[in-house]
């Protein structure tokens, strides 16, 4: 492994809907020392994913209008690229553990930035 | 097409059709399995008036259903082969003492082949507003000349009128569990646009305070911000009907990641929506203070929470206490704050609230009356 490779920055794509909480989310992940992609839905979202294969973690905002939703968008990225990590996010009650897709975290709407980056600093270690 | 040319010939007027089936949409109750509370009338119609056939019949349009049938194999018929599309013309009983010689019946292919019903006698099940949708009837395979017997008429047409009751029932329960399920969905609704209301109020603020130096204020409303949020996530969980004190308590100490330095104990209490939200932004404070300058600043310090109920005048007080040991002595804050005043406002926002700075650690007493702490 060579330097620049170990002082790359991991990669997390934010999926969100709503401009204003997309612009924090990024703000948030890019404060945090990651690099910053950004997505308003889930199609978008596939398509990084498609051209990007640097992604670690997908941070996903669950209830998205138009499209895919959240939760479908995670159930996607489990079976096409096992190895990213997501987080999940919604305003709606807290979805059912086993509703989850495995190794991933949910964090209701509003969320705590701090509590966030902790696990996405976990998930990148 | 025999059904057809009867169906034209069958008198009911294109209004009478339309209110029945109207009302029939209305008790939604065709096609849908058997009940025994119909198959019993069902039984006791066929006891009572001595006959081996008894049906509870509904009139759909090219149709006869049976939702319960005694002495009968078909689910349904045309409605050509409907004898009691008669029954529906007129309020009451209508009886055919023998189906072979009326003019409505004498042609009806269920008298001319098999079963070869003769005998007819059928209550009209009528909603409140005088509309007949079908008939509690009872048949028999041979005619009857004297018809029913006083007793058996006034027998079927009260099975007949509970027939109805149980449909009503029926449609009361139906409407009951629809608007409960509707308040649920909207419940659930207004609360999720509140939490994303909330975080775009987040999102607003931490763009446009960005450049702020004095880091200290906007992490205070953060995380005011945040405990009003953590206050709806619990009320969320019963459709903002209210929550469990231990429950605020706990989300409380949760926002905080220091479950363990915590003691928390009392009866189960429900709080009301208003005094949730009350008494989770005064556990913030007193949370946030004692993690400042009192128990939860040194690494050994506690803090115990507990409450109960206390008989007063004309009711009960919910008590709450609040006591931190382990920390540095506290000193009474000098200037009044807004952390400070929330603290003032106590339980349910109306005050109640003593505080005491002896040298073991800060303590307070919260006081309110249940009356004012359940109600949403």
């Amino acid at each position: 492994m060579t330097r620049t490779d170990m002082e790359r920055r991991p990669v997390v794509l934010v999926v969100e809907d709503e401009p204003v909480l997309r612009m924090m989310a990024v703000d948030m992940v890019e404060d945090a020392g990651f690099e910053a992609l950004e997505a308003a839905d889930a199609t978008q979202a596939i398509e990084i994913l498609q051209s990007r294969l640097d992604i670690r973690i997908v941070f996903t905002d669950i209830d998205m209008p138009q499209g895919m939703d959240g939760m479908r968008l995670a159930a996607a990225i489990r079976d096409r690229w096992p190895p990213i990590e997501i987080i999940l996010t919604s305003g709606y009650a807290t979805p059912d553990a086993d509703s989850l897709p495995a190794r991933s975290v949910f964090f209701p709407k509003p969320y705590v930035a701090e509590k966030v980056v902790e696990v996405m600093h976990r998930m990148a270690a | 097409m025999a059904s057809r040319s009867v169906s034209d010939s069958a008198p009911t007027a294109e209004s009478d059709t339309q209110a029945r089936l109207d009302a029939l949409d209305l008790y939604a109750i065709l096609d849908t399995p058997a009940e025994v509370e119909f198959d019993d009338i069902a039984f006791l119609a066929a006891d009572i008036c001595e006959s081996a056939t008894a049906l509870v019949s509904l009139v759909v349009e090219e149709r006869q259903w049976f939702k319960a049938r005694v002495g009968f194999d078909a689910c349904q018929t045309p409605i050509g082969q409907s004898i009691c599309v008669h029954a529906l013309q007129s309020p009451g009983l209508l009886v055919i003492p023998d189906l072979t010689v009326d003019p409505r019946t004498k042609d009806n292919t269920l008298v001319t082949g098999a079963p070869h019903v003769r005998f007819y006698a059928g209550a009209r099940l009528e909603t409140p507003e005088g509309i007949g949708i079908g008939t509690l009837c009872v048949l028999d395979d041979k005619p009857r000349p004297g018809g029913l017997t006083e007793r058996q008429a006034a027998g079927l047409e009260r099975l007949a009128r509970q027939v109805m009751t149980q449909f009503a029932l029926r449609r009361a329960i139906q409407e009951r569990d629809a608007a409960e399920e509707r308040r649920r969905f909207l419940n659930e609704e207004l609360a999720h646009r509140m939490k994303n209301t909330m975080a775009t109020v987040q999102a607003i603020a931490s763009q446009t305070l960005r450049g702020v130096t004095e880091r200290a204020a906007v992490e205070a409303f953060h995380k005011r911000l945040h405990a009003i949020a953590s206050a709806h996530q619990v009320l969320l969980q019963r459709s903002w009907s209210g929550a469990s004190l231990q429950s605020v308590v706990e989300a409380m100490i949760g926002t905080f990641d220091m479950e363990d330095r915590f003691d928390v104990s009392g009866p189960p209490v429900d709080l009301g929506a208003r005094a949730t939200l009350s008494l989770s932004l005064l556990l913030h404070e007193l949370a946030t203070n004692a993690l400042k300058y009192g128990s939860l600043s040194s690494p050994l310090g506690r803090t115990a929470i507990e409450w109960h109920m206390e008989p007063v005048d004309g009711g009960s007080d919910l008590v709450l206490e609040w006591r931190e040991s382990g920390g540095p002595a506290p000193r009474a804050p000098q200037a009044r704050g807004f952390g400070s005043r929330l603290i003032a406002m106590g339980l349910a926002g109306t005050g109640g609230s003593e505080l005491r700075y002896p040298a073991e650690g800060f303590s307070a007493t919260f006081r309110a009356p249940v009356s004012q702490v359940v109600e949403a």
